[in-house]
């Protein structure tokens, strides 16, 4: 559960990551939704975070923060005014916020906002990026933006996804299958296993 | 890469998008993602951050900022205790001390630069980022080209130089707020 790559095209953001992970040097996979690095929300909002478990959970169980405006839409605006306040707030008083050797706060993780076809990403110093077309974050998001890069729009992406994560299997051993994949339109988790 | 330069009534701001290493190209070409502050119109100032994006997005979507006509006094009293401020809300001063960041603040035809350690300069003629190898810009004037001529011949003797990639790169003038992108 390092690393989450994602492609936005005909109006839906598709994601994928890994249910499976190396905790203290031994395999673990998650079977259970509430352990996935994503949260599907009833207002069609997909969340996902990679990095400190704790942060995590926190943030998975707080999922009600994550409204859309007045407009029902996502925009940078409102990401960065009211949902980065929000979510600062609720790592600081949980108190999972870490610190650097200089002294600068933040949490150990990225977090992906993914409403319709836009995608927020949001790195560990509550900075925010919008995405454009393809995105990874983090561990290995370098071996798969490789593949990103190659994604033919005209196929399956979902499946095209997770073929990214296979290729990038070849560089690294702590990208593994399971992989888990959802979509801002059919808002449903795929697991693929192979 | 952020160089501001004057030019005969307003001052030009130009940003590189080509050294962006976390966005793709396209990304770091978005107006959403760029680390300017545009103010609204009739307020004629334009902030650029060379570093700490996460406070300058808090400032582009902060009617408070974008609504205020920046000048030496607004920058001195309201711009740098807001930068002060929000880093501190967000743990982002330095060893508890220094807001991480570097700034500049064109507006009409004057440049201000806000230090880490919140100190205001006003600039004499143009404007670079902390960047070692670039303090010979500082002596780099707009010159009679045409801005985007101007800052074209600059990023690309910037390459020539470095070896970096420059472009795409992000041209404001500071009197309108708008920008052009020259590609290469």
């Amino acid at each position: 559960m390092n690393t989450i790559i994602g492609y936005i095209s005909d109006g839906k953001v598709s994601l994928a990551s890994s249910t499976a992970s190396y905790v203290n040097g031994i395999r673990r996979v998650e079977r259970t939704v509430e352990n996935y690095p994503f949260k599907i929300l009833k207002n069609g909002i997909v969340i996902g975070f990679i990095g400190d478990r704790t942060a995590r959970q926190v943030l998975f169980s707080h999922s009600r923060i994550f409204k859309l405006d007045r407009n029902k839409d996502l925009t940078m605006s409102y990401v960065t005014g009211v949902l980065i306040p929000e979510i600062h707030d609720l790592f600081h008083d949980a108190d999972v916020e870490t610190s650097s050797d200089d002294g600068l706060m933040g949490f150990a993780g990225n977090i992906i906002i993914a409403y319709k076809d836009k995608a927020f990403k949001i790195y560990g110093d509550y900075e925010v990026e919008l995405s454009l077309q393809y995105f990874a974050m983090g561990k290995f998001k370098v071996f798969s933006r490789v593949y990103l890069h190659e994604i033919d729009r005209h196929k399956d992406i979902e499946e095209q996804l997770v073929d990214c994560f296979r290729n990038a299997c070849g560089n690294t051993d702590d990208i593994q299958a399971p992989f888990i994949t959802v979509n801002t339109k059919d808002l449903h988790f795929n697991i693929v296993e192979d | 890469m952020y160089i501001a330069l004057k030019g005969k009534d307003t001052v030009y701001l130009a940003i590189s998008s080509g050294s962006e290493l976390s966005m793709t190209e396209g990304e770091a070409l978005l107006e959403e993602n760029l680390p300017i502050c545009i103010g609204d119109k009739g307020t004629k100032s334009l902030i650029c951050f060379s570093s700490q994006t996460m406070i300058t997005q808090f400032m582009k979507y902060d009617p408070e900022v974008t609504s205020k006509h920046m000048n030496y006094d607004t920058v001195l009293n309201f711009l740098v205790p807001y930068i002060m401020d929000k880093s501190s809300e967000y743990g982002q001063l330095v060893n508890n001390q220094e807001a991480n960041f570097y700034a500049v603040v064109c507006y009409d035809n004057e440049i201000y630069e806000i230090g880490s350690n919140g100190e205001v300069t006003h600039v004499d003629s143009s404007w670079s980022h902390n960047g070692e190898p670039y303090f010979a810009l500082k002596k780099v004037t707009m010159g009679q080209e045409d801005p985007i001529t101007r800052f074209r011949n600059i990023f690309r003797g910037l390459e020539r130089e470095t070896g970096r990639k420059f472009f795409p790169i992000s041209i404001y003038n500071a009197k309108t707020g708008n920008r052009k992108i020259v590609k290469s």
